[in-house]
């Protein structure tokens, strides 16, 4: 084998082995840039926390700050609605004082007007005389008519005795008609009396029955009105107890 | 014053406690029928209630013979003959007030604030004096127990306001039952 040969062949071998080394460069020289790459990245990231961090920061001290001033706010707000609580309150119980003065009063004018039923019960007994005097006035009357019936029979029979009397008993015969005259007009007024008390006995009846029913209808009322007066005093009393 | 309807109504609500007061031997209600006026029999008595309000008084009347088969009615443990006047009051007091009573109920419904009066027994010869009352409206029935009996009634309104309400027995119907609270 010619040197040259050899030089050549050792020339190939060299620029080989260089070429080999050269690509081997290659390569841990695009590592090292990429590495160079990463930390120039890593070194980007770690600034843009740093600022995010202060931003953060920045933040956190505003909203304490906000949040100390709420809480400022708020505890002012909390005494003021205290303070405006126990103000209404005290109002409420005074209110509530002149109410309990006021339905006290009411509870008593109630007391008062259920006290009309013994008005009520002055006027049955009113009414009770009455009708029995009413009856007794029936009472006089039919023994009044029964007198007239008895008149009109008298009277009749000396009309009767007159005229077999004749000339004698003219005289009388005028006064057994006057008499009997006087008869019938009584009998017709006791009649008439009569009629004038049963209806006495109905206007008596209706009218009492009127005020007994009107106090009746107003006890019904004052009823009412006590069943309410009483739910509102328990309602005022529980709402101040919920206070 | 008072208008047709109220009128109706009236006669309506009356005929109806009538009805519901008053039975035939058999226990059916007894027939009500309108008369032009009570004629009721010699000695016949007569229960007079009354329910008033601050804006009218409507006053009844009840009238009972005098008869033995009216005590039968009444008083079905009596021989119909003195089987205590006493007892016999007082059913017609109760029968009064029963059938007032059921007439003050609807009625209440229109207006809130009523009162009834207590019975009161009156010769039944006063009758023909109701309508010499200040009244509005008047009507007079009869209520047939049996061929033999039958018991008048009168109605008479006297009213100082406007009345105008509609009043149907079978519009009650559904609330009939219900507990009523005193």
């Amino acid at each position: 084998m010619s040197l040259v040969a050899i030089f050549a062949a050792g020339m190939a071998c060299a620029g080989a082995v260089f070429s080999l080394w050269i690509w081997r460069l290659k390569i841990r020289l695009r590592g090292c840039a990429q590495q160079l790459q990463a930390l120039q990245s890593a070194r980007a990231n770690t600034d843009e926390c740093d600022a995010l961090r202060a931003e953060i920061d920045g933040l956190r001290a505003a909203g304490q700050a906000a949040a100390m001033e709420w809480r400022a706010r708020s505890s002012a707000l909390e005494a003021q609605h205290a303070q405006a609580l126990q103000s209404a309150m005290q109002q409420a119980h005074q209110a509530f004082d002149a109410s309990q003065g006021s339905s006290h009063e009411v509870a008593g004018a109630i007391r008062d007007l259920y006290g009309m039923e013994m008005t009520f019960e002055r006027w049955h007994a009113d009414m009770t005389v009455l009708l029995a005097h009413n009856r007794g006035m029936h009472a006089k009357n039919e023994e009044f008519s029964l007198i007239v019936r008895q008149m009109v029979m008298v009277a009749l029979n000396a009309s009767i005795e007159s005229a077999r009397a004749g000339a004698t008993g003219r005289g009388f015969g005028i006064v057994a008609n006057e008499m009997r005259s006087l008869s019938a007009r009584a009998e017709a007024l006791s009649m008439d009396y009569r009629r004038t008390l049963y209806e006495n006995d109905l206007i008596t009846t209706t009218t009492f029955q009127d005020m007994q029913a009107g106090g009746r209808m107003i006890l019904g009322a004052v009823r009412g009105l006590e069943l309410s007066h009483r739910k509102g005093t328990e309602a005022t009393a529980l709402s101040l107890e919920c206070a | 014053m008072i208008s047709a309807s109220a009128c109706a109504s009236l006669d309506r609500m009356f005929v109806h406690s009538l009805q519901n007061t008053f039975f035939t031997p058999e226990g059916e209600r007894a027939a009500v029928t309108q008369v032009a006026q009570s004629l009721p029999d010699a000695g016949a008595q007569m229960v007079v209630l009354m329910i008033a309000s601050h804006t009218f008084r409507l006053v009844m009347a009840l009238h009972f013979p005098q008869a033995g088969e009216a005590l039968r009615l009444l008083v079905p443990d009596s021989d119909g003959g003195d089987a205590g006047p006493h007892a016999f009051r007082d059913q017609m007091s109760e029968r009064g007030n029963m059938c007032c009573g059921m007439v003050n109920r609807e009625i209440g419904r229109f207006f809130a604030h009523t009162g009834m009066s207590t019975p009161h027994i009156i010769d039944s010869r006063s009758g023909p004096f109701m309508t010499a009352l200040p009244h509005a409206h008047a009507t007079h029935w009869r209520v047939a127990i049996d061929a033999r009996l039958h018991i008048d009634a009168s109605l008479c309104m006297h009213n100082r306001a406007p009345m105008d309400f509609e009043w149907h027995a079978d519009a009650q119907q559904e609330v009939t039952g219900e507990l009523e609270f005193f």
